[in-house]
């Protein structure tokens, strides 16, 4: 799977552009195809300290996944970056998100149900945001 | 959240006055063609999934980005709109 999207408040302080976060992303995607692997479709929030706070979300490298999708909404994971999420926070967010795809791919297939729910996943270190 | 085929839904913004396609009304957010009166947030929302889909890129091998900017508010609208009912129930699995 090839697909991912960004989505931005438009208040979000300007330290990482959606461009570097898609440049990187893009890269990461086709080593991983070189590879032989693949990605699920990601989503990339990274939205501002206010709005995180009024979604629910309390700090940058949260990364959530709807373990089960159903035809309207697929299998797919979101990282969300926090007001001054650094770039650094981002690489280390994928670099979990991609070790839970491979522990899920180990472990079971994804259902198809038709209740989605999400469990969050944090990286192995605990970037705040700066 | 219903579902609805998004090609065929014009997405563009309107520069002028006259368009009657896609002409967003200043702060209300919403269009003044009667058969698309939704949300910024509710079109992105279903713009996001229907990019999700696979198959709604046939034929594209590299990796494609959507990238989108809303306001603080679409963007919290867009959250509640995307998540299902049972989305925000979560626990930290690598903790447990």
């Amino acid at each position: 799977m090839n697909h991912f999207a960004i989505f931005r408040s438009a208040d979000v302080p300007p330290n990482i552009s959606s461009d570097e976060l898609a440049a990187y992303t893009q890269r990461t995607i086709l080593r991983m195809q070189q590879s032989g692997k693949s990605m699920p479709p990601l989503v990339i929030m990274h939205v501002s300290e206010s709005v995180a706070a009024l979604v629910g979300v309390s700090k940058t490298g949260l990364i959530r996944h709807n373990l089960s999708g159903t035809r309207e909404l697929p299998f797919y994971y979101e990282i969300w970056l926090v007001g001054n999420a650094a770039f650094t926070d981002y690489v280390l967010a994928l670099q979990g998100m991609i070790r839970d795809v491979e522990a899920v791919k180990g472990l079971s297939p994804p259902a198809i149900t038709p209740s989605p729910s999400t469990q969050p996943i944090l990286p192995d270190s605990k970037p705040n945001a700066a | 959240m219903s579902s609805r085929d998004l090609r065929t839904i014009d997405m563009r913004l309107s520069f002028s006055d006259d368009d009657t396609l896609a002409n967003l009304v200043d702060n209300s957010k919403f269009s003044n063609n009667p058969a698309r009166r939704t949300t910024i947030a509710a079109r992105s929302a279903r713009l996001l999934l229907e990019w999700l889909n696979p198959s709604s890129h046939i034929g594209r091998s590299e990796p494609t980005c959507l990238a989108i900017t809303l306001t603080c508010k679409e963007i919290v609208e867009f959250v509640h709109e995307n998540r299902q009912p049972d989305f925000a129930s979560v626990t930290d699995r690598r903790s447990s």
